[in-house]
This record gives C-alpha cells, structure tokens and sequence, in this order.
C-alpha cells in the first residue's frame, strides 16, 4: 500500500479545508499547518511501506511460493499484510 | 489505497496530535468533532476511490471477455492499472 506524493497532497488539502470550512479549527500558519498534516500522513504511510517490504521479502521465501501478482499471491499478500499491520497496531 | 476504519482513525488521531503539539491549530470546538471531520474528509476521497477500482474492475472483464481466447495472455494486474489510471483522469482523481 503506497500512496504517492500527490495522493498524500491531496489528502491534506481536504482536511485542512474540511477543518477550516467546517469552522472547527483554525491554522496562524496555514502553509506550515498544511506541510505539518502532509507529513504526518508521510510518516504514517512510511510504516506501510516497511510493512510492504516485510510481507514482500516473506512471500518470496514462503515455501509455497506464488507468482507476484497472480490472484493467489494478492490473497497471501493481503493475509500476511492484516498480520504484520496488527503487530505493529498500524 | 485502503484503510479499515481503525487505520483511519489513527491516522485522524497522528493528524490532530502533530497539528497540535506542533501549534499549528486553534481547535474551534471539542477535539472529538475535529477527529471526526477528518476521518470523514479521508473516508470521502478512500470512497471515491473505490468506486473508481470497482468501475476499472468492471471494465477490465468486460474487455477480457471481449477479447475471447486472446485475454489469456493478457497481464490481468497490469491491465486493471492502466484501466484505472485512465479513469482516475477522467474524474480528475488523484491516486
């Protein structure tokens, strides 16, 4: 699960306008306010992304290998995602 | 991209604290009703997302089917990429 920098952009935007627009908040820096949200979702998604690595180099060494990208793959690699992601409470 | 709900809320909850500690917000109102515009502006651009993977999947069989006995050497994964990316810029979505 990757989102890109663009995704990640977007997302911010939409809090801080759902926020700003919903009058529950207000930003005294809305430029640093709106590099503040980007990054927490950077730093969220960085977790994923070591998860990813973690099931990927798993899979790969699973003795009932699957074919990276086949149906069967994509379920094992959904099931050990959960796992991982429930380990680390991402 | 997708997210259970309890991975929305912890993003949520990442959001407000950095905004937070950092002081980078005035909270209007309770924290709780902050949290929850947040979540719901994720929950919102996830949806159309998956309304988007949802199409894209229908689209990638209709066309398989299409193409009969030749789909077969047709990379499924790779195809249903392209299908949605080529929605995702008809909808103006970023992915």
């Amino acid at each position: 699960m990757r989102a890109s920098e663009d995704r990640i952009s977007h997302i911010a935007h939409k809090i801080q306008d759902k926020l700003w627009g919903d009058d529950l908040a207000d930003f005294p820096d809305e430029g640093r306010a709106l590099s503040a949200i980007k990054q927490s979702i950077a730093s969220y998604f960085a977790i994923a992304d070591e998860i990813d690595e973690a099931v990927r180099s798993k899979l790969s060494s699973y003795s009932q290998a699957k074919v990276p990208g086949s149906r069967d793959w994509e379920v094992l690699y959904n099931k050990f995602f959960q796992e991982e992601a429930a380990k680390r409470k991402w | 991209m997708r997210l259970k709900d309890e991975q929305i809320h912890r993003l949520a909850e990442k959001v407000i604290t950095d905004l937070s500690t950092a002081g980078l917000i005035k909270l209007k109102s309770e924290r709780g009703a902050a949290l929850n515009a947040v979540k719901n502006a994720i929950t919102a651009d996830l949806k159309a997302e998956e309304a988007l993977e949802r199409d894209a999947e229908n689209l990638l069989d209709q066309t398989l089917r299409s193409m009969g006995s030749g789909a077969a050497s047709i990379d499924r994964h790779k195809m249903f990429r392209m299908i949605k990316e080529k929605l995702a810029k008809e909808r103006k979505i970023v992915l």
